[in-house]
């Protein structure tokens, strides 16, 4: 895989990488914040157990230029403000952060600005209006939280204290059925992409629901429990893949262009920090092959930003490589 | 279906398998014996999914790269709860136990689960494909110090155990066949390995070192020439002990509990002839452990009613027999999966972390005053539990019966629990106990079904509780 991927009018450019798996182990979600796009917030799962064998679940505020966290906690539990099984990060037009807990069937709230714990609302259930596997959330642009459910296949729209606007979907492989879907998305538009994981595939629907288009469960782009979507300023889709481990982009109508694999060659800021404290790693690195950390670990979740960045978090190494996109590009007139 | 159809079913399952219900039990026998055996020990063949293992990785994400042996074991547990390939995953344990390999020494999960998948993959196909395959295993190579068998300075501790604990068995081979085997293996080491800060991705390849093989001449077994690894597995293969040894270990593991393997060569087998038979069906198949097990699981001394119930439970198949009867984490995984996956180390066999090279001892060492306790806790607790998908159906399926005495009540609780046989001394006390608590009445209120309910739930918890559910 090269650094740089050019397919037709588009150049992928590799660009860097953030964190390590230090930073969240078994990472779930991030989401940029709304007035700064070098500050995320992320969250991870470790092993998904009730007991800290180790690693626990965690979320942290993150800086991306500096690559390091502005807090970070450790949230094993079911009491307020913990976790058991974070699944899906938003931030609320209040600029709080709303975190899904897929066991425990709630949304938690906490603010930004240093993490306090803020409330907590969600029935669990199948009726509407309650929760039963809350993972993906996305806020739209009116302030509406649109939430997956994946115990419940359905997608349901709440306002951001858990109000029942609309539900739909039910288990199933048809048009606007799920099989325990997991990340959403909501383009410019206000049309909206669910990764529905059990059905290999990306259903897109209007901001009402209504089905528009599936994607990815057949032929070239082939999707295997796809996780988490994106799209650009172009309409560009951007898949993560997780089961394939790469990136899957697709068109604004829903064509398959490339797959990225990763190509994170050099170390984060914080990897490097690691390694540099201890001499032996710094010796065994010299020593091993590095290629296999190159590659995507499990791509989780995707973001573009605004200056067409497209950020893809890996789940188990705890990474996101950052790509940057050339629309528009033309192969150079002159013998370079 | 004859009277004995379904207990001779029973106890081909938790044998070549973890346990199975009353309902399991019937669809397999109205199958038939042998056809069930066919579709245990060939699952590819009669279209048994695997484990959709992608459903535990995405609710446990590090369990597919285990920072640490629970997080390795809730991989593996998750695995043996969920499969429809039962013997697949039994054997699996039985070469882990055979193979042991410790992550105390190891200290990479990671490396341990790869090692454990190619007992699982491998483990029903050709023990000497197994064992060649075994030889270049890094977490192998580093537990028993082949990394630092060099030409230059052979370390024997891969080829003595090769010997002593994977194929032959103490007794047939002689020191010098140690420093030959040793010699025959320098070189096979695994590649500089990328440690796993920072990103996880660090695991051990295997690599053969041409340099660093010792190509002299070397007489082993009997035999003199230039061999290398591949070479003593192939004149190891070819010797009568291996046979026999590898017979005994699967007549100890399926049939019935031998003394400890370092007093095999004082003590004879328990059942000589049966070993005789199963080791000359591995040398006839070139050692296809199909056949072996095909023949082993339709011999009459396995059929025997002699030998069911005969051999205590080992800590795994408690665990995991419970689980699977009572359903939990059969629909989808929990966070408490983590305690269900330490349970068996707590027991005493703490899986991917044996105690050393020989293995666990088994049988009746299986149970000392602590892990009797906690196997008797762990059995009652999950048995006692009606909210548990199948502890619901047993007592669904009681209280759809028009009259129940107590002996009928405690029969029927031993049938679902998947044909369990009490001593008659247990069997009076249990009926005495349901007894004492008064006529048994199911009725249609709220109150008079949990009534029901708990009277069901407490004697599962008792018969959970028996000496006789420590065996299988």
């Amino acid at each position: 895989m090269a650094l740089t991927l050019t397919v037709g009018n588009r150049t992928y450019n590799y660009s860097h990488c953030i964190g390590t798996l230090y930073t969240s182990r078994g990472g779930q979600d991030y989401i940029l914040d709304a007035k700064n796009e070098d500050v995320m917030y992320v969250i991870s799962r470790a092993n998904g157990a009730d007991v800290a064998f180790g690693a626990i679940q965690r979320w942290a505020k993150w800086d991306l230029e500096k690559d390091e966290a502005i807090f970070e906690t450790s949230t094993l539990g079911a009491e307020d403000g913990n976790f058991l099984w974070p699944a899906g990060v938003a931030q609320g037009p209040d600029g709080n952060i709303y975190i899904s807990d897929e066991y425990l069937n709630r949304i938690s709230i906490f603010s930004s600005k240093d993490g306090k714990f803020l409330g907590k609302w969600g029935v669990p259930g199948a009726a509407p209006g309650q929760l039963g596997g809350p993972a993906g959330m996305r806020f739209d642009r009116d302030g509406s939280l649109y939430v997956v459910e994946s115990q419940n296949n359905r997608v349901q729209k709440l306002t951001k204290d858990g109000r029942r606007l609309a539900t739909w979907g039910e288990k199933g492989s048809g048009p606007g059925q799920f099989d325990a879907p997991f990340g959403i998305h909501i383009d410019a538009k206000g049309n909206i992409f669910v990764a529905d994981w059990g059905n290999n595939r990306v259903q897109k629907f209007s901001p009402d629901g209504q089905f528009i288009l599936e994607f990815g469960a057949s032929g070239a782009g082939r999707l295997l429990r796809p996780t988490g979507v994106a799209t650009d300023a172009q309409g560009d889709v951007y898949v993560a893949d997780w089961g394939n481990d790469r990136l899957q982009i697709f068109d604004a109508e829903a064509n398959p262009i490339a797959s990225v694999y990763g190509d994170a060659r050099e170390l984060s800021k914080q990897g490097q920090r690691v390694i540099n404290a201890n001499p032996d790693f710094v010796k065994a690195r010299r020593r091993a092959d590095t290629s296999v950390e190159w590659k995507f670990f499990r791509p989780i979740a995707v973001h573009v930003n605004s200056r067409n960045e497209i950020i893809v978090m890996e789940s188990l190494s705890g990474r996101m490589q950052v790509y940057k996109k050339e629309k528009d590009y033309v192969e150079a007139q002159f013998n370079l | 279906m004859a009277d004995r159809d379904i207990p001779l079913m029973a106890h081909l399952m938790r044998r070549a398998g973890f346990g199975a219900s009353r309902d399991e039990l019937e669809a397999r026998a109205k199958k038939g014996y042998e056809a069930t055996v066919e579709e245990l020990i060939d699952p590819d063949a009669h279209g048994m999914p695997r484990v959709d293992i992608l459903k535990l990785y995405r609710y446990h994400p590090m369990t597919e790269v285990p920072p640490n042996p629970s997080s390795a074991q809730m991989n593996l547990i998750f695995q043996f709860i969920q499969t429809r390939r039962p013997l697949e995953e039994k054997m699996m344990l039985f070469w882990h136990m055979l193979f042991a390999t410790g992550n105390s020494k190891v200290d990479s999960p990671p490396d341990m689960i790869k090692q454990m998948e190619i007992l699982r993959s491998k483990g029903l196909g050709n023990y000497k494909d197994l064992l060649l395959v075994i030889s270049k295993n890094p977490a192998m190579l580093f537990w028993l110090d082949n990394n630092q068998n060099h030409r230059t300075a052979p370390n024997e501790n891969w080829g003595r155990e090769l010997l002593e604990l994977f194929s032959m068995g103490q007794g047939h081979y002689s020191e010098d066949d140690v420093k030959m085997a040793a010699r025959a293996f320098t070189g096979w080491t695994m590649k500089p390995k990328l440690p796993r800060s920072p990103y996880m991705r660090g695991t051990w390849e295997f690599e053969y070192r041409a340099e660093d093989h010792d190509d002299g001449d070397k007489t082993f077994l009997g035999r003199t020439g230039n061999f290398n690894g591949e070479d003593i597995i192939d004149i190891i293969a070819k010797e009568p002990a291996t046979a026999q040894f590898i017979a005994r270990h699967l007549y100890n593991f399926f049939v019935e509990d031998d003394v400890q393997v370092p007093s095999w060569l004082d003590v004879p087998a328990k059942n000589p002839k049966a070993v005789d038979t199963i080791a000359k069906v591995l040398k006839d198949s070139d050692y296809d452990v199909k056949s072996a097990l095909r023949f082993l699981f339709n011999a009459p001394f396995f059929k025997d009613e002699k030998v069911w119930f005969a051999k205590v439970k080992n800590p795994t198949e408690l665990v995991v027999g419970v689980s699977r009867l009572v359903g939990e984490y059969q629909e989808r995984s929990m966070p408490g999966l983590v305690q269900t996956a330490v349970e068996p180390g707590y027991q005493g066999q703490e899986i991917v972390n044996p105690p050393s090279v020989e293995g666990w001892h088994y049988g009746s060492e299986w149970i000392d005053t602590g892990s009797l306790v906690r196997r008797v806790n762990y059995a009652a607790e999950k048995l006692g539990n009606a909210s548990f998908p199948g502890v619901q159906s047993i007592i669904d399926r009681l209280a759809s019966k028009f009259s129940l005495t107590p002996e009928e009540l405690l029969d029927g609780c031993l049938e679902l629990l998947g044909m369990i046989r009490l001593e008659a001394g247990t069997r009076k006390q249990l009926i005495e106990h349901v007894q004492a608590a008064g006529p048994l009445k199911r009725g249609s209120t709220e109150a008079q079904r949990r009534a029901f309910a708990g009277r069901v739930s407490e004697l599962l918890q008792l018969i959970g509780s028996t000496r006789e559910y420590q065996f299988c």
